[in-house]
């Protein structure tokens, strides 16, 4: 499986020669190009760019694919052993209880042997096969404390609230994206998100060493 | 800042649970005591002298609540009583007030709808919070929309809710572990008084020039504790008893 994932991450070499070839066409000093040779390179990015997103929708129908297999594995296990696991793993029943859109006591009556509904046992083995996705395909090595960390460090929308949102196909994406596209990736699940957390307060440590709250520095 | 910076629950109406971790039976007598927390029948000194016994919430601030696990002599809370349900686009007024919509959900009268007021406030100890008076304990996100309001009550200012909670997220977090701590220990026979002490000398322990409790502030770090605290009770207690039923998925439930 990983080394499936490994895969869908590079592209065919002719696509690589492709790309080389359009930096070097933009790379000759063109004082003044004729109409019908912008014509042409625009044509040739277009269809680079289809090109380009068949390829994302290749890799996204593969991930989903390997996502199902994971799922298909936890579905397997009782809804008591999804729990201890993603314990095992250090996420807060809190955190599980929100990502699932679920009462912290709800999770608490889990534990102690009630039943749960259908959707909320298939919420649960989504997230654990999404644990086990990031952990064997993108190398992260502690996937509670991926779940928790902010997307960008100034604005307070993690993976587990779009877990929690339902927008798995985002949370892949982050999984295997950078830090370069962390405000595309806001801009899709939030298109608001730059006036929602813009603020004038910061937190800092204070001289007792707390941690405390002041207007920035203008 | 205007009082319109003061923010509401996620949700829609009327559906309040976002705001309680617990409510009622819910609430874990292992639970230690934290902000927000409501009591019933807490014997109270009035400005007049007279002793009552009143609802009342506790809003001192988590940071101040403690030294180590013992709690501070004298602890702030505020009157809780009636109050009716306020929609959420009404959250932005009446900051004199933290409303608890759906406190007693198993009540149909209007006592069912609470809140506590800031501007009817007590100095108890903490021995007169019984915790088996505790009738609701906030979520996180409560917790940190109490602290707003309750901070704008007090100086006119309304921090961003998601500013309080990186400023206060690790102290919930702290709070939440100990819960868990002392739920494996009591589980296994263990005093909640020990448990609590236990588990506060685990937080404080010195491991690569730091605490466990200091590496709570780091977001990245706090899973990492939570796996080491169930490592750390099973060492002081023991394996923890498998003593429910194992369950599988039905229809039934939530």
């Amino acid at each position: 499986m990983l080394e499936d994932m490994t895969s869908l991450g590079a592209f065919p070499s002719s696509h690589t020669r492709t790309v080389v070839q359009v930096e070097e066409q933009a790379a000759v000093p063109v004082t003044q190009p004729s109409l019908s040779m912008l014509t042409d390179q625009a044509g040739f990015v277009r269809s680079l760019v289809g090109v380009l997103q068949e390829r994302i929708d290749d890799v996204h129908q593969q991930l989903r694919a390997s996502l199902l297999a994971r799922r298909a594995e936890r579905v397997k296990e009782t809804s008591t052993q999804l729990l201890d696991d993603l314990s095992d793993l250090g996420f807060a029943w809190r955190h599980i209880a929100m990502m699932i859109g679920v009462s912290v006591p709800a999770v608490q009556k889990w534990r102690r042997g009630e039943n749960m509904a259908t959707e909320n046992f298939e919420r649960l083995a989504l997230l654990l096969s999404i644990c086990d996705l990031i952990h064997d395909s993108f190398f992260v090595s502690d996937p509670a404390a991926w779940f928790e960390v902010r997307i960008l460090p100034e604005v307070p929308l993690r993976p587990m609230d779009l877990f929690a949102a339902h927008q798995e196909a985002l949370l892949l994406d982050w999984a295997g994206g950078n830090e370069k596209e962390a405000e595309r990736l806001l801009d899709k699940a939030d298109p608001q998100w730059r006036q929602h957390y813009a603020t004038d307060f910061e937190v800092y440590e204070a001289d007792d060493g707390e941690l405390a709250l002041r207007l920035k520095e203008r | 800042v205007a009082s319109s910076d003061l923010e509401a629950p996620p949700g829609e109406d009327p559906n309040w649970d976002v705001l309680y971790v617990a409510r009622g039976d819910e609430v874990l007598a292992h639970r230690p005591l934290y902000t927000g927390d409501v009591f019933s029948g807490v014997a109270v000194r009035t400005t007049l002298g007279q002793e009552k016994n009143r609802p009342v919430m506790v809003i001192q601030h988590p940071c101040t609540m403690r030294n180590g696990v013992v709690l501070k002599e004298s602890l702030l809370v505020a009157r809780v009583h009636e109050f009716k349900v306020l929609p959420r686009d009404q959250w932005t007024t009446n900051e004199r007030l933290m409303p608890l919509p759906d406190l007693r959900p198993e009540v149909t009268s209007n006592q069912r709808h609470q809140a506590a007021f800031f501007d009817e406030g007590y100095f108890v100890h903490p021995d007169a919070l019984d915790l088996t008076k505790r009738i609701a304990c906030l979520s996180e996100i409560g917790t940190y929309l109490l602290l707003q309001r309750w901070v704008f009550h007090s100086s006119r200012v309304a921090p961003p809710r998601w500013k309080i909670e990186e400023m206060n997220g690790h102290v919930y977090a702290e709070a939440d572990l100990l819960e868990a701590w002392c739920e494996a220990a009591t589980g296994r026979g263990v005093d909640l008084v020990q448990a609590m002490r236990d588990a506060d000398a685990w937080l404080s322990e010195a491991r690569d020039g730091t605490t466990r409790r200091a590496m709570l502030r780091t977001t990245s770090l706090r899973s990492r504790i939570l796996r080491e605290m169930r490592q750390a009770t099973q060492e002081l207690y023991g394996p923890p008893a498998r003593i429910f039923p194992m369950p599988t998925a039905g229809m039934v439930g939530e």
